[in-house]
């Protein structure tokens, strides 16, 4: 376990180093940041168009946390970074468990998200009177937190498939993430989706740590909101656990057909 | 013994997708090769042999189709965990880097991928930097060095682990007659530390002078085993005389032929005992720069393998 650990750690240092290396802080408050805010507004300007503060409300929560989803499944694109540069089969070849190794190299882009998700829900609401519970409201980016680490596990499991279909890297990224928008209830409650839909989003990420974070806002029951939170947390980690089993998965079949090179 | 392949086969099949349906190919076709503890051994062949493919079946990031491989007493396919601890791998290139690394940050992150503790990994990074020369520029980023220095990085990277064994795939390629001369000190100095190393190369020179044995590979089989000097000995090619003067030696039983350039009268005698009545003849005449060529690995190399092993 503690050999795990200091895999994780020294992903994030790598990846930190890596990404600090083509990110300032101004470059992503100027462009990643502005651009998730910006997609925020977007949907809440729909809302205000439709004349509904409700509307307001529901959709610029829902795309707040939604931003964070973007930076959350950046871990796809890793999986492939990795075999563009050469590194794969010198990971494959390393004593350490190989998911560990990609869960280390994207927790920047997860704490990017976080970030990011978390500075819209501090600066967005009262731009669109969307009222919150303070101070209670303080504990809303925990909760982001608990639905970007789910996303997160999300985004590695699609990476550990990815693995093997490196030019699908975008396609998979892109869809990753829109199936997420569209059907966990970030602009369309999951109660308008028939009940065979409604069963998929419930074991997709943020389908349930939304429906905690609006429930906490509304001012609901605490079993509520711990209930939501609580199966936020286990579709996450069914979600590694079938990172964990594809990833291996796919480098037994990597061995298999060869696919894992020397240098590429 | 560190390496024992028995028979071992790999084939492929053309193509992408999830399931190629290419034909089949064959890069491994039941090679036998075993290496023991502490060797230098040098693995020689064409372009498509089956080196890298064995390489890649021994540093487990293949399967063989059918045989068995042993790496330091486990097996590839069932001990691939085991043999992970104690294999490292250096290629040569400009690949297998993060170039937005320092030195010092690309040793850590691979020191804690072979599972070493913090302290143990600062203790091996800082000794790596200075053994590989590399100490001045450890905090620089990978980007910016020389190929030459990038083949040093990737070599600490090898390292790192401390391995029993190291797997070296074409390790010279790009790099200065300087820096493959200092590769090649540094290869002996492994084999001294009780290592044993296994060396893809086309270079012969480089094989001749630190392979304590090589293997001549082609079409995924073994040609031959031996020393350096032992397949010369063997290959029964022609040895050559060369000697500063112009006198006629035709006549001398297993002279098959002479030419002269420069000044240099060069000899091509059948056999040892030819070449040896030569000597005597020009010694007895008064010649005294004159010496005996063996045959060189390039030469063997050429004359088991032919000359499409320098095709690309």
């Amino acid at each position: 376990m503690r050999d795990q650990l200091r895999v994780l750690k020294h992903g994030l240092i790598a990846s930190w180093t890596m990404y600090s290396a083509y990110q300032t802080w101004r470059l992503w408050t100027f462009t990643w940041l502005s651009r998730l805010l910006i997609q925020a507004c977007f949907y809440a300007l729909i809302g205000r168009m439709l004349g509904s503060q409700q509307q307001v409300d529901y959709l610029l929560i829902g795309n707040v946390v939604a931003v964070m989803a973007i930076d959350a499944t950046v871990v796809i694109l890793i999986s492939v970074g990795e075999r563009q540069s050469g590194t794969l089969a010198l990971m494959v070849a390393a004593p350490s468990t190989h998911l560990t190794v990609y869960l280390g190299k994207g927790l920047v882009n997860l704490g990017s998200g976080v970030a990011a998700s978390t500075t819209a829900f501090l600066v967005l609401p009262p731009l669109f009177g969307v009222r919150l519970p303070w101070p209670e409201a303080a504990l809303v980016p925990l909760m982001i937190l608990v639905v970007g680490v789910s996303c997160y596990c999300y985004g590695t499991c699609v990476a550990s498939f990815v693995l093997g279909f490196p030019s699908a890297r975008w396609l998979a990224l892109n869809v990753s993430y829109l199936v997420l928008m569209t059907f966990c209830g970030v602009n369309v409650p999951t109660s308008f989706w028939p009940d065979w839909l409604r069963a998929i989003t419930s074991v997709l990420p943020m389908t349930h740590g939304l429906a905690a974070i609006r429930a906490f806002i509304a001012e609901a029951p605490a079993s509520t909101v711990l209930g939501q939170l609580a199966l936020e947390v286990c579709v996450g980690a069914g979600w590694l656990a079938v990172a964990a089993m594809s990833f291996t998965r796919m480098v037994r079949r990597g061995r298999r057909d060869g696919s894992i090179e020397f240098g590429g | 013994m560190s390496v024992r392949v028995q028979d071992l086969t790999r084939t492929f099949r053309k193509g992408k997708g999830w399931r190629p349906k290419g034909d089949q190919v064959t890069a491994l076709d039941g090679l036998t090769l075993h290496v023991p503890e502490h060797e230098v051994h040098g693995l020689l062949g064409p372009n498509g042999a089956g080196k890298t493919t064995l390489c890649k079946i021994l540093s487990t990031i293949l399967l063989p189709t059918s045989g068995t491989a042993e790496v330091l007493g486990h097996d590839v396919v069932s001990g691939a965990a085991e043999i992970r601890r104690h294999v490292g791998i250096v290629f040569g290139g400009e690949r297998g880097l993060y170039g937005k690394l320092t030195a010092r940050q690309t040793l850590r992150y691979w020191a804690a991928l072979h599972l070493l503790p913090d302290a143990r990994a600062k203790e091996r990074t800082d000794a790596l930097l200075t053994r590989l020369g590399l100490a001045d520029k450890a905090d620089d980023l990978v980007e910016t060095f020389s190929r030459g220095m990038k083949q040093r990085v990737h070599l600490a990277r090898g390292l790192i682990g401390d391995p029993k064994l190291i797997l070296f795939d074409e390790p010279t390629t790009g790099m200065d007659p300087v820096a493959a001369r200092d590769f090649r000190e540094l290869i002996t100095e492994l084999r001294d530390e009780g290592r044993t190393i296994l060396i893809t190369t086309h270079d012969m020179d480089e094989a001749e002078e630190v392979c304590d044995r090589v293997t001549l590979i082609d079409n995924g089989r073994v040609l031959a085993t031996e020393t350096p000097r032992g397949l010369a000995e063997m290959s029964g090619l022609h040895r050559w005389v060369e000697a500063e003067t112009t006198l006629d030696v035709t006549g001398i039983p297993g002279v098959v032929g002479t030419e002269t350039r420069n000044g240099l009268l060069r000899v091509k005698t059948t056999d040892d005992r030819a070449a040896r009545a030569v000597l005597d003849f020009l010694l007895d005449n008064g010649v005294r720069s004159v010496h005996a060529v063996p045959p060189r690995l390039e030469d063997v190399y050429l004359d088991l393998i032919g000359r499409r092993g320098m095709e690309v």
